[in-house]
């Protein structure tokens, strides 16, 4: 029934097929000529029956009107089927929907599950969700994830479970639907991410000394790793590259630069050819270069010298020039929003595609053949019957 | 005997004897055989009359056929009175080959043998506004015969005679018998052929009356849109059997009840038979309700 309600609101793909309704005088013509052909008996004890006045009206009676119902029916599935109906199908409800981030332990999903069992469909929180039963996909940009959910009709009505309420924020604006219901296993924010650092050869001698404040001050999981081989360094697994031995930069770094990295030196390591190096602003006369993916970061200096590193400030300073130089790790840190005050656009109801066309060819062929079969049943059924004792046929 | 056998069967007198004969099983035959043995008379040879009859010494000298005919006493003459009119046309609806006319051919048939296997005297008149058909008193195998091919050439039609047509026969009533009226007493307001068994009874003609009907008259089993065809009347009554159903049952009912209600004051029962019904069954029920015929 909700498909006919649907038709009136529908799109026709050969709309001129309509016209083959007007076959449906066919059957019904067919019927009212059928009318007068009541059953014929001869009956001698008519007298004991009551004698009515021919009533004109019980003569345009319909006769079968089951038959005509069904043939009716087949008409209309007929020429609706050739004029190829668009229907719209509206999206399913998206209450009881549940959207977890997939940075939250299995444990933690099972214990809050258990907590909020009204949930009969959950998905991994993601541009396009999967059902919770499909393997731990990576961890999406949220604030892009969210945006692109903001409008899906389907996950408008959503709880979303997060690991942190605090989150990164993106660059451009993040659209929420109001109806999201938010959650979150952790109040703060996630922790700061550490990049790896590792040192090529030998470093210079504070390099280890700096790093090691550093860890005690504020960076408990920073650690300096060492590495003897240039080819061994891999950007995948390393962020920082500490290098230290004078001459031409050797090609395995320049590739490591290029995949991601960020390069350290001091002057004395010198590029293949020309790299575009500028100026960094501060009290330290430092150049940067990007390469690829990556920069190389070049102190004007030479960083033995003691004028160098004999200050009290030297980690703090470190760290904020190789961290500004990073700019994956910038992305990373970079400001925060709160599940308590989403600073999001709320996308209206009005801007949601709620349904979808779809054509329902394929239902209709299966009704049209059921309906066929019903009619075909139903008429062949009833001429099987013998005209019963004793009745004419005109 | 079944309905179809009754309906299809064309040889009245073979039926008769084979339904009268299982009838008599066992009973007391009070027929005497060989009677009339005593000659009476010959008399010139009339279709029905068997071959074996014919004096063939007689026909050598006159060149025509002659049968004997011997004298036979009886104490009883029973005249059977069948209503032709074209109500009696009406098949049922479960044999349709079988109309009330071919069950009241057989049935009469029948009680003919029985008449005739206890010597009994009996005669056909057929009525209907055509003009009376009629076979004349008489008894013996031969005159069986002559009834069941008499029974055999009736057909059914037109309307019960009115009272001019049947004056003339009020003569043949003049002689004690018993009548037996077979007919479905669809009469109607005009009260006809209760009327004309009502005469019978106060001219000391007690009349057996045998009232045949079809199932269906009796149940009404129809349904949906009918167009009726009355037998006796030109044209047809529409109307949907539904919701007249009750109503045709309880004024068929009540008509019943007057009907054998008339009849029971005239100290003769009414026998109701459905043409459904086996002939052994009815003719039994129609001895029964009678005591013996004669």
């Amino acid at each position: 029934m909700q498909w006919f309600t649907q038709l009136s609101s529908s799109l026709w793909q050969s709309p001129q097929w309509l016209w083959a309704l007007a076959a449906l005088a066919i059957p019904l013509v067919i019927h009212l000529l059928r009318r007068s052909n009541p059953r014929e008996i001869t009956f001698a004890a008519v007298y004991w029956l009551q004698q009515q006045p021919a009533q004109d009206w019980k003569r345009v009676r319909l006769r079968d009107r089951l038959l005509l119902l069904l043939r009716l029916l087949l008409l209309t599935l007929l020429a609706v089927m050739l004029a190829r109906p668009l229907l719209q199908q509206e999206a399913p409800a998206t209450s009881a929907t549940l959207l977890v981030d997939p940075r939250i332990e299995q444990a933690a999903l099972d214990h809050f599950l258990g907590e909020h069992n009204a949930f009969t469909r959950v998905f991994w929180l993601l541009s396009e969700p999967v059902p919770i039963d499909t393997p731990r996909p990576a961890a999406p940009d949220l604030w892009r994830t969210l945006s692109a959910l903001a409008d899906r009709a389907r996950f408008r009505d959503a709880d979303i479970l997060l690991a942190y309420a605090r989150n990164p924020s993106g660059h451009s604006a993040l659209r929420v639907s109001p109806h999201w219901r938010w959650h979150a296993l952790e109040s703060g924010a996630p922790p700061p991410a550490s990049p790896t650092l590792a040192q090529l050869g030998d470093g210079p001698p504070w390099l280890a000394v700096a790093i090691r404040s550093l860890a005690e001050a504020s960076l408990p999981d920073i650690e300096l790793k060492k590495l003897s081989n240039a080819n061994s360094v891999d950007a995948q697994q390393l962020d920082w590259l500490i290098y230290d031995t004078p001459g031409r930069l050797p090609a395995a770094l320049q590739a490591f630069v290029a995949d991601g990295g960020l390069l350290i030196s001091d002057r004395r390591v010198h590029p293949h050819g020309q790299l575009p190096f500028a100026d960094i602003a501060g009290n330290e006369p430092l150049e940067a270069a990007a390469i690829g993916r990556g920069s190389w970061l070049r102190y004007k200096r030479d960083w033995h010298s003691a004028a160098f590193f004999r200050r009290a400030d030297l980690p703090q300073q470190l760290w904020q020039q190789w961290a500004a130089q990073d700019w994956a790790l910038q992305a990373r840190n970079r400001a925060e929003w709160s599940i308590d005050a989403v600073p999001g656009l709320p996308v209206p109801d009005s801007a949601v595609q709620y349904a979808r066309w779809f054509s329902p060819d394929r239902i209709l062929l299966w009704v049209f053949a059921l309906l066929l079969a019903l009619e075909r049943g139903i008429a062949l059924g009833r001429r099987a019957v013998a005209p019963a004792a004793g009745e004419q046929r005109a | 005997m079944d309905a179809l056998t009754l309906a299809s069967t064309r040889d009245l007198v073979w039926l008769s004897r084979h339904i009268a004969e299982g009838m008599l099983l066992g009973a007391q035959h009070s027929q005497r055989r060989g009677a009339g043995l005593e000659f009476q008379q010959y008399r010139s040879y009339q279709a029905g009359d068997p071959i074996r009859h014919i004096d063939w010494k007689l026909f050598a000298r006159s060149d025509r056929y002659f049968v004997r005919e011997a004298e036979q006493e009886s104490q009883m003459h029973v005249c059977i009175l069948l209503d032709t009119s074209a109500s009696m046309a009406q098949p049922s609806f479960t044999v349709p080959q079988l109309s009330k006319l071919q069950y009241a051919r057989c049935w009469i048939a029948t009680l003919c043998w029985l008449l005739h296997s206890q010597g009994d005297r009996f005669s056909l008149i057929a009525l209907n506004d055509r003009g009376p058909r009629r076979v004349p008193e008489g008894q013996g195998e031969d005159h069986h015969r002559r009834v069941a091919l008499e029974l055999a050439r009736l057909e059914a039609a037109g309307h019960w005679p009115d009272r001019a047509q049947i004056a003339p026969l009020w003569s043949l009533f003049e002689q004690p018998c018993q009548v037996v009226l077979v007919s479905d007493f669809f009469e109607g307001e005009s009260a006809d052929i209760t009327g004309f068994a009502a005469r019978l009874h106060a001219a000391g003609r007690p009349c057996l009356p045998l009232q045949l009907l079809v199932d269906a008259e009796r149940t009404f089993p129809f349904d949906g849109e009918l167009k009726i065809h009355d037998p006796e009347r030109p044209g047809f009554t529409e109307l949907a059997a539904g919701p007249q159903r009750a109503d045709y049952l309880r004024a068929f009912a009540a008509a019943q009840r007057t009907l054998a209600s008339r009849f029971a004051a005239q100290q003769s029962p009414l026998t109701s038979v459905a043409v459904e019904e086996p002939i052994e069954l009815s003719l039994r029920r129609f001895i029964d309700a009678h005591g013996r015929i004669g």
